[in-house]
């Protein structure tokens, strides 16, 4: 809501400066976002009356002006406009004046005549987007007098930032009332109610059909009105500062209203009207062509003004082209109605349609306010287009009128609520600021809020009134006083950070990407997966859901390669979304890149690229922070995006809770990289899931160790031998090390000799020699059965 | 003294001269063990002078052992003197050897970094829950009841129109999703399944349909909650003025101001003097001197009402804030959108 300062202070004026001001709204919760200046114009501007006309003796489209610009001056000239008239007031520019274009008046000869200025039009002073004509002054101007002066131009212009509970203060009034509430200031009376005299007695049926979209319908036919007439300047003005253009008196004059008093109103054009005016719901087999001249199709819930032949116009959101006021109008019926809130909101929301009018009608008009709107607009038309005003045709259904309930207040509850010590008598008074009429004066009092007020329906809403005109400055502020409560000492849920953190002790750079991604790397990356796919998204490679941290990962990897950084550790946490038939997944998982040199480049270490085992090293330090590391393994897994030969699934418990390995080469290829690149994706649940420690005795006995090297078929898993070597040792291994895989030179093709140290130790006393040689015997024993595995 | 007396003395005299010239000339401890062998070993000069003691005149006897043990002794002092002294020499010389050039950069894996966000975000856990606040999760895809109905924002409501929502396309689902525009929904998921009283707060993404200089459309929340008997504004008011002069570090004037959220009556705004100027007006605070930092207020009957708590028993205050405008004032970021570039050269800094 724009707010000219002038106009305000017609309605009340408070004693405070206007950043005074400014800050006593602010802090009363209607936020001021902005103060601007609404312009002002150079000194040489100044108010002229033209005393003689002529026509020029050189150019049939030109005339001679004699202008009075006080001081006894009486200036020649020259003038262009059509609406130049003898004893008419206008803005002139002396000789010096420079216009906001920039345009400097000098003493210049036209065709011949010298013209010692110009008379100006309201957009050669920057009024205005264009002009007919010069600008007409009142008749009762002073010649002489500056134009920034006449046209009020040291104006400030107060951009209220409203939240949508205020309706009540989109108009001038309406503020008023509420600066009127925070000062004490007293409202003055600037319109003043009149009561059109009826000049003719033409009427219309009006059918409230839909009554509880609209209870209450107020309008009278206005015929004989001459659009020809010029809407008055300072009217233009106010609207202009308001943030509305001038469109003509009729509408000029409803918007006028819209913005003084509240009230949004609209003008049919009488001719277009067959036989009556109805509110009702639409049919769902209309169309109506908007003023905007868009078309659209109303819905049956959609309320609709309609006549005999159709609808006319979306109720209290937009007026039909069909019906529209055009400069030949000469009759109107004018309305000003009450809609309900919730109907033009959801009218609004779903044509997509928003206007000066639905704003106001979905957050509440007052719904006393319309016949007072009727008179006031039709006074002001009238004045400007003529014309004689028919009966006021008023329509009403009490029982679908909000209501005005009294709301019970408590002292008690306000003093606990906000943590004050508010009297009762300071209770009351806020109230009655702000016009609530209030029944008793004890603690326990009745609240009726005002018909405006459509915020209020509890008793929290009065409770926040009394606050807010209190001042929230005024509420103490204290510690909170608790029962103690024991917070977060779950020993078996592993803290988040402590992943995040072991991530970035491993040299993994955190980063965040969005949750939303390109359908195609979607469809890469989760070939599997039907898309969870936005409505509305913001753009289309931001169109579904992630099935993956992956594709963020990646995006995030070719960013950074664009910027010459190509070793990368990269690490994410968040939720990733699976549609699973009915269910929607929406799982946490710490995922994970890597691609380039294992380590930075230094001068004590050598130079080696990332493979498979950094990343299993990495999660294998994710999995030994749950303590169970027993629970989880590794499986080979071919996967769309892996390596076939690279790729590894993570199992917790039988569950698949993971996925690692190298980025398929196809994959790196059609992505254009040029260097392998690692991943990992794993359910957060699962690595949060610690096992508390307990205590088991421990050997003090002296260990020994014994070194096998096995050659076995190299298709066997590791994983297989280890098995095999730990069931033929039995409880007295307590440390098996692979140290080492070999293939090549001395070994057989399709062969591979892995070497283990196997740590042996007895619980109770020293382990005797020939024991640990039957043992290893055992154990070569058992895995040549098992796996056919030689000793080399 | 006799002539032989002193003719014996002289012999060992230069005995022991030689041998200590000897050991002196020594550079390395097997030639100084050599001097040692040959004087001082079973076989050697000083040892086998003692051999001579039979040919030796009778009064002569006593005193020639004593001479030998005394030119013994002199010797063996100084052959120990000089291991000593080539010990050291040794010593030295090894470590001048083994003498490295410390200012190479140590041998690092290198060093990983939290993404600032998250930076703030376990900041921000932390000064709550050392408040006494409990962390909460909730889904980030949500149901048009949590994020919006129980919140007190029905379809018509305008309100609804300040948070840009996110559709799901229907998957022929019962119910269309949405992307969360806050994290209250995770209060009143919370609200469902516990009795007061509770202190929570949830953190997490949040989604909105805007993009542009000072709009993402995804970003961080932290949405709190304290519900008890008897809560108040004022404390509110004391608990969040708390909390911002600690996250801070600094003094703050921290000022509440009404302003409307339908899931709260009373609400407000709260404000900050400008952290970069303290006050006194530049660019980040728009030279108001003042920035704008969360929105509070106490629980709205109503959504007591959905969540089935008595709120004639119960009063509470929740607020929200968010963490990248909380980040940038904190560490200096001028732009949102750095956040989500993840560009590295931005991320190290953190």
């Amino acid at each position: 809501m724009l707010v000219s300062e002038i106009w305000l202070r017609e309605w009340i004026s408070p004693k405070l400066t206007t950043e005074e001001l400014a800050d006593r709204l602010t802090m009363a919760g209607l936020e001021v976002g902005s103060i601007d200046v609404a312009g002002e114009l150079p000194d040489r501007l100044v108010v002229g009356k033209i005393t003689e006309i002529s026509a020029h003796p050189d150019a049939d489209r030109l005339r001679v002006c004699k202008v009075d610009v006080g001081r006894a001056r009486n200036l020649t000239i020259v003038c262009g406009a059509a609406n130049a008239r003898q004893g008419m007031y206008t803005i002139t520019a002396l000789i010096g004046a420079k216009l906001p274009s920039g345009m400097k008046i000098r003493k210049a000869a036209v065709r011949g005549v010298t013209s010692f200025g110009m008379l100006c039009s309201a957009s050669e002073l920057g009024l205005e987007e264009s002009s007919r004509g010069i600008i007409e002054l009142p008749d009762k101007s002073h010649p002489g007098a500056l134009a920034s002066t006449v046209l009020q131009l040291g104006d400030n212009i107060i951009d209220l930032e409203l939240t949508p509970n205020r309706g009540d203060c989109l108009s001038m009034r309406g503020v008023a009332r509420e600066v009127a509430a925070l000062t004490g200031s007293r409202l003055k009376k600037p319109v003043k109610g009149v009561e059109m005299e009826v000049l003719q007695h033409d009427r219309i049926t009006v059918k409230l059909t839909a009554s509880d979209g609209c209870p209450h319908y107020v309008g009278r036919v206005i015929r004989g009105i001459d659009l020809s007439a010029e809407t008055p300047l300072w009217m233009k003005e106010r609207l202009r500062r308001a943030g509305i253009r001038s469109l003509g008196a009729c509408v000029d004059v409803t918007n006028y209203v819209m913005i003084e008093l509240g009230q949004p109103m609209h003008a049919f054009d009488l001719d277009c009207l067959d036989s009556y005016i109805e509110v009702r719901y639409a049919n769902g087999n209309e169309k109506i062509e908007l003023l905007d001249g868009s078309t659209v199709k109303p819905e049956i819930n959609d309320l609709l003004i309609a006549d005999k032949n159709g609808p006319l116009a979306l109720a209290g959101i937009m007026g039909g082209a069909g019906s529209a006021v055009s400069d030949q109008t000469r009759d109107i019926f004018l309305e000003s109605a009450f809609f309900t809130p919730e109907i033009i909101a959801v009218t609004s929301r779903d044509r997509g349609i928003h206007s000066d009018s639905s704003h106001r009608f979905e957050r509440g008009v007052d719904f006393e306010l319309q016949r007072e709107a009727l008179e006031r607009a039709s006074l002001l038309l009238t004045e400007i287009t003529g014309g004689q005003c028919g009966p006021v045709i008023e329509e009403t259904v009490k029982a679908k009128m909000p209501r005005k309930e009294p709301i019970i207040l408590r002292r008690t509850r306000l003093n606990s609520l906000l943590g004050t010590s508010i009297t009762n008598r300071q209770m009351i008074s806020s109230l009655r600021r702000l016009a609530m009429q209030v029944k008793g004066n004890s603690d326990t009092i009745r609240v009726t809020a005002p018909s405006y007020r459509f915020d209020i329906s509890i008793e929290a809403d009065l409770i926040e009134e009394v606050a807010r005109v209190t001042g929230y400055e005024k509420i103490p502020e204290c510690a909170p006083l608790a029962r103690l409560q024991p917070g977060a000492g779950d020993e078996k849920t592993l803290p988040l950070r402590r992943l995040q953190a072991t991530m970035t002790d491993r040299n993994y750079q955190e980063v965040i990407t969005y949750s939303f991604i390109d359908r195609a790397m979607h469809d890469l990356f989760s070939p599997d997966s039907s898309p969870v796919e936005l409505e509305n998204p913001i753009a289309s490679d931001m169109s579904v859901m992630r099935a993956s941290l992956w594709p963020g990962l990646i995006k995030t990897m070719q960013y950074n390669f664009n910027r010459q950084i190509r070793d990368l550790k990269l690490f994410e946490t968040g939720r990733a979304f699976v549609q699973k038939r009915k269910n929607l997944l929406q799982h946490r998982y710490i995922s994970g890149l890597l691609t380039g040199n294992a380590e930075n480049r230094s001068w004590a270490n050598e130079q080696r690229e990332v493979d498979f085992f950094d990343v299993k090293g990495d999660v294998e330090a994710l999995i030994s922070l749950t303590g169970r590391k027993k629970a989880f393994s590794f499986k080979s897994f071919e996967h769309p995006v892996l390596h076939p030969g690279q790729s590894a699934i993570v199992v917790d418990n039988n569950e698949q809770i993971g996925l690692m390995g190298r980025l398929h080469p196809a994959i790196e290829a059609s992505l254009s990289l040029e260097q392998a690149v690692y991943l990992f994706e794993i359910r957060i649940d699962n690595l949060m899931q610690s096992q508390i420690p307990a205590y088991d005795d421990f050997s003090r006995f002296p260990s020994v160790q014994r070194d096998i090297a096995l050659v076995i078929a190299s298709k066997i898993p590791a994983s297989e031998v280890i098995r095999s070597i730990k069931s033929h040792a039995g409880n007295l291994l307590v440390k098996l090390e692979l140290f080492d895989q070999y293939q090549g030179k001395h070994i057989d093709f399709g062969k591979k000799s892995l070497a283990f140290t196997l740590t042996l130790q007895h619980s109770s006393r020293t382990l005797r020699d020939s024991e640990t040689e039957n043992l290893m015997q055992n154990v070569i024993r058992g895995v040549q059965v098992d796996l056919d595995a030689q000793l080399r | 003294m006799t002539d032989s007396q002193s003719k014996i003395q002289q012999e060992l005299d230069a005995l022991v001269a030689q041998a200590k010239e000897q050991a002196s000339a020594a550079k390395d401890l097997s030639v100084l063990d050599d001097v040692r062998v040959r004087y001082l070993g079973k076989k050697g000069e000083l040892t086998l002078q003692l051999k001579r003691i039979g040919s030796l005149p009778a009064e002569l006897r006593p005193d020639f052992g004593k001479w030998v043990n005394l030119a013994k002794n002199e010797v063996q002092e100084k052959i120990t003197a000089c291991k000593v002294q080539l010990e050291q020499e040794n010593l030295n010389q090894k470590l001048a050897e083994e003498c490295i050039d410390v200012t190479l950069p140590g041998r690092s894996t290198g060093h990983g970094g939290q993404h600032p966000v998250s930076r703030t975000l376990q900041r921000l856990e932390d000064i709550f829950v050392s408040m006494g606040f409990a962390v909460e999760e909730g889904p980030e895809i949500e149901d048009d009841f949590h994020n919006f109905e129980a919140l007190n924002i029905p379809p018509s409501h305008p309100a609804r129109a300040m948070h840009d929502t996110f559709y799901l396309k229907d998957n022929n689902q019962q119910e269309k999703g949405v992307l969360r525009t806050h994290t209250s929904p995770v209060q009143v998921r919370f609200m469902e399944n516990n009795e007061p009283p509770f202190r929570i707060i949830a953190p997490g993404r949040v989604y909105r349909c805007d993009s542009d200089v000072t709009h993402t459309p995804m970003f961080h929340q932290i949405e709190g909650l304290f519900v008890d008997e008897n809560v108040s504004f004022a404390e509110l008011k004391g608990v969040l003025s708390e909390f911002l002069k600690i996250f801070f570090d600094k003094d703050l004037d921290v000022k509440f101001r009404p302003s409307f959220f339908p899931f709260t009556e009373p609400s407000a705004e709260v404000d900050i003097s400008c952290v970069m100027c303290s006050g006194s007006g530049c660019r980040v605070c728009s030279h108001s001197g003042w920035l704008e930092v969360l929105g509070c207020g106490m629980v709205h009957p109503e959504v007591f009402r959905h969540a089935g708590i008595d709120s004639e028993k119960y009063t509470g205050f929740a607020f929200g804030l968010g963490v990248e405008r909380l980040a940038m004032l904190r560490y200096g970021v001028n732009d949102l959108r750095l956040f989500f570039e993840n560009d590295l050269s931005f991320l190290k800094q953190f």
